[in-house]
């Protein structure tokens, strides 16, 4: 079985350029490994949408906090997470390599189309990042202590979107 | 597990180029084993939209170009084999062709529907994952001396991709 799984949801989450739209910070001896990030489209009420890129980025630093996420077990025996391991949105962090990079749109939904920010309503489809899930051979994503990722937004703009972070926590 | 590493890079479209190409040099010590390439639209800013074609070949030699300095996914990953070159630009002979796709060079718009909609969702846009999650199914292996690449084969000149390359380093 897993190392003790968990996953982290940061909705409603408004983009701004620069922002931090969801981040992991692994401040604690324990290793954090990270398995799927999602995007999806919740925004209903209508706006002007514009075409948004957001990028996946190491972080190497965290100087402030943001709003925490909401961490789900995905047992209930599970440990709690380490109480220094940090999942946020809006957290002052320090960016370092990218990843990778995806475009989105946030325009509202609406029911009778199918724009890009209907896709982005699809489960699947709002995948950014599953390396290592599903293959034993790949690497997911590994943080150390000291070491964490984000979703940052490149451009202001706005609506807003929920992000998911898939990850575990085992011992060093 | 193997050494996972990413490769990513943001590549303007130029005639007869290649986007990315990952090359395991003739001195190397290691195998290199190609997992999943990506390949995402990320042009916002208005362009005249044009057809183009991509295609994925295996090299026999690389050359020159502009080096990607790819991500390790672990930090206590070994470096990467210095005799292994990852560029875009690059002058490489190709060998076999392994598959050819098109490609819609055009911004992806909010409310879009086109394929160039369709073309930013990195779950659509896997161009190669073949060995990946699969036992079965042997990923592209490098041995020395050998490389694989994505190539640009139109004479399209306007609008950028962002190409993304994971891979593994094993010793040989």
């Amino acid at each position: 079985m897993a190392s003790p799984t968990y996953q982290a949801l940061c909705y409603q989450v408004v983009p701004v350029a620069d922002k931090s739209m969801i981040s992991i910070w692994n401040a604690s001896t324990k290793v954090v490994r990270v398995y799927r990030i999602f995007y999806w489209n919740t925004r209903y009420a209508a706006i002007t949408g514009v075409a948004v890129m957001l990028q996946l980025n190491l972080i190497t630093g965290r100087a402030g906090a943001g709003t925490g996420a909401t961490v789900l077990k995905h047992d209930s025996d599970d440990p709690a997470l380490d109480g220094s391991v940090y999942v946020e949105t809006g957290a002052t962090v320090t960016s370092g390599s990218t990843i990778q990079r995806f475009g989105i749109s946030c325009e509202e939904l609406t029911a009778a189309e199918a724009t890009l920010d209907c896709f982005h309503n699809v489960m699947p489809f709002g995948t950014l990042w599953d390396c290592g899930y599903e293959d034993a051979e790949v690497q997911p994503l590994t943080f150390r202590q000291d070491e964490g990722m984000q979703i940052k937004c490149e451009t202001t703009t706005q609506g807003y979107g929920d992000y998911m972070i898939e990850f575990t926590q085992a011992d060093a | 597990m193997e050494e996972t590493y990413s490769a990513w890079q943001t590549v303007s479209f130029s005639a007869n180029s290649s986007m990315i190409g990952v090359f395991n040099g003739a001195s190397s010590t290691h195998l290199i084993k190609v997992y999943r390439i990506f390949c995402l639209n990320v042009q916002t800013a208005a362009i005249t939209v044009e057809v183009t074609g991509l295609e994925m070949w295996t090299t026999t030699a690389q050359t020159g170009g502009s080096s990607i300095t790819p991500v390790a996914h672990d930090s206590d990953n070994e470096a990467l084999d210095a005799n292994v070159s990852i560029a875009y630009g690059a002058t490489v002979t190709r060998d076999q062709r392994l598959r050819r796709w098109p490609w819609y060079v055009d911004e992806f718009a909010a409310g879009g529907v086109a394929a160039s909609a369709w073309e930013v969702i990195p779950a659509l846009n896997i161009v190669w994952d073949l060995g990946y999650g699969v036992r079965y199914v042997d990923p592209i292996l490098l041995r020395p001396n050998e490389g694989i690449d994505i190539w640009h084969l139109g004479t399209t000149t306007v609008g950028s991709a962002d190409l993304m390359i994971q891979f593994s380093q094993v010793a040989a």
